[in-house]
């Protein structure tokens, strides 16, 4: 085991007890219903760095076999989170049946350049020298899942933005925290390619810390409801369509 | 190096968009008369004027062709603006449709629903007519067809229209009982 100073201790185990009460509250506010794949996410994020923890601790497990377990935690943490994107998609579309084909089909072809360009990034991208084989593989799987999935949230930014969508708290909020993770993540393991950063595994935590907090503040906060109208306002109404009449008159 | 800062920029593209979003959804209206007297001006007529394929024809025939490439910019610039203009009007009766199809009453959410759906859709319209005047810029041969936009644009006056006698008519029923 590395040693390694208190704050780097904390930006570790604090946001993953963060997430327990995360998980508390998505469960008992319901949110589960519409995000199952984040709610595994939490729990899995939870338990993998909990196991992490024991085996970065554990006198019998060499730095290779806990490298090896970090890269599969990486791998499995991408899965998960393609998942969670799949059910931002789902849940901030759903609303808008219109929409859904036109999304579906420019997703798609997002998701396609995206994967091309990661491909074209694995194999055309600088490779870090200052290390072994395993923590390089490690660079270049965080970089190329980090470039898709921030290509994702920033189409489906965009998106939303053009299409003036309404967000429901919640989904921002985990849309938000992510983008924001990822974010980061995408940009210290591009830089991390080219030389040794000796503070990236810190800012990558500090980021995912505020990322748990932005999820757990959103979880936390009053859903924000449609202000339903119970009657439509006559007079702005018959103002709308006098100058709308006016304007296709004109 | 060159990925490198590609990979760079596009991380900060994803976070200028997430702070974009952010104070996006912060605008967002939560009340029904923020939207009044926001509503730009749009003069479907003069659009379809602009877009015609035998106005263009005409201006072609009649003038230089030097004057007529400074014109024809000229046209589909206004036209790209119309189109602007109606777009940014849907994205007002968007949310509108969304308050209203939040309402108890059936109908008025019904509406509701089909305002946002035609808001939707002239979005969607607007967004290619606008790529495709733009394209007709460079390309002055390529034909636009603005049907699209000025029909859903019709329509979706219409549907304002709709809510408006829901309205009215919720209003009798709530005086009369």
């Amino acid at each position: 085991m590395e040693p390694h100073s208190l704050l780097w201790y904390y930006l570790w185990i604090a946001p993953h007890l963060l997430q327990i009460p995360l998980a508390i509250v998505i469960f008992k506010r319901k949110l589960h219903r519409d995000f199952p794949w984040f709610l595994t996410y939490t729990i899995y994020q939870i338990l993998g760095n909990a196991v992490l923890l024991l085996l970065n601790h554990s006198p019998q497990i060499s730095g290779k076999s806990y490298h090896v377990a970090l890269d599969v935690d990486a791998i499995l943490s991408i899965i998960l989170r393609f998942a969670v994107i799949y059910e931002i998609f789902h849940v901030s579309l759903k609303p808008y049946e219109s929409l859904q084909r036109v999304s579906s089909a420019l997703g798609n072809t997002v998701l396609i350049s995206l994967l091309l360009g990661a491909l074209g990034v694995a194999v055309y991208g600088p490779v870090p020298q200052y290390t072994t084989g395993l923590i390089s593989m490690s660079v270049a799987t965080y970089r190329a899942g980090s470039m898709v999935q921030c290509g994702l949230l920033l189409f489906l930014f965009l998106f939303s933005y053009y299409f003036r969508i309404s967000w429901r708290s919640f989904v921002f909020g985990i849309a938000s925290g992510l983008a924001f993770y990822l974010s980061v993540q995408l940009a210290m393991s591009a830089l991390l390619a080219l030389s040794y950063i000796k503070s990236a595994d810190a800012i990558d935590m500090a980021a995912y810390h505020c990322s748990v907090l932005i999820w757990l503040g959103y979880a936390l906060a009053r859903q924000r409801v449609p202000v339903a109208m119970k009657t439509v306002p006559n007079h702005q109404l018959e103002s709308w369509n006098l100058e709308l009449q006016r304007l296709l008159e004109r | 190096m060159i990925i490198t800062v590609i990979l760079v920029g596009f991380a900060l593209l994803a976070m200028g968009a997430l702070i974009m979003a952010a104070r996006g959804r912060s605008g967002t209206v939560t009340d029904v008369a923020e939207l009044e007297g926001k509503l730009r001006p749009v003069d479907l007529l003069a659009f379809r004027n602009l877009v015609a394929a035998e106005e263009e024809e005409f201006l072609r025939s009649n003038l230089p062709a030097k004057v007529f490439r400074v014109v024809q910019k000229e046209r589909i610039g206004a036209a790209v603006e119309y189109v602007q203009c109606v777009a940014q009007n849907a994205s007002l009766l968007l949310r509108l449709g969304e308050a209203a199809r939040a309402s108890a009453d059936p109908e008025i959410a019904n509406a509701g629903r089909e305002l946002v759906e035609s808001a939707l859709r002239i979005r969607i319209y607007a967004l290619s007519a606008a790529m495709k005047l733009r394209a007709r810029r460079v390309l002055p041969g390529l034909s636009v067809s603005p049907s699209a936009v000025s029909s859903s644009y019709e329509n979706l006056t219409g549907l304002v229209s709709r809510l408006g006698r829901l309205q009215h008519r919720s209003e009798q029923l709530a005086a009369a009982s």
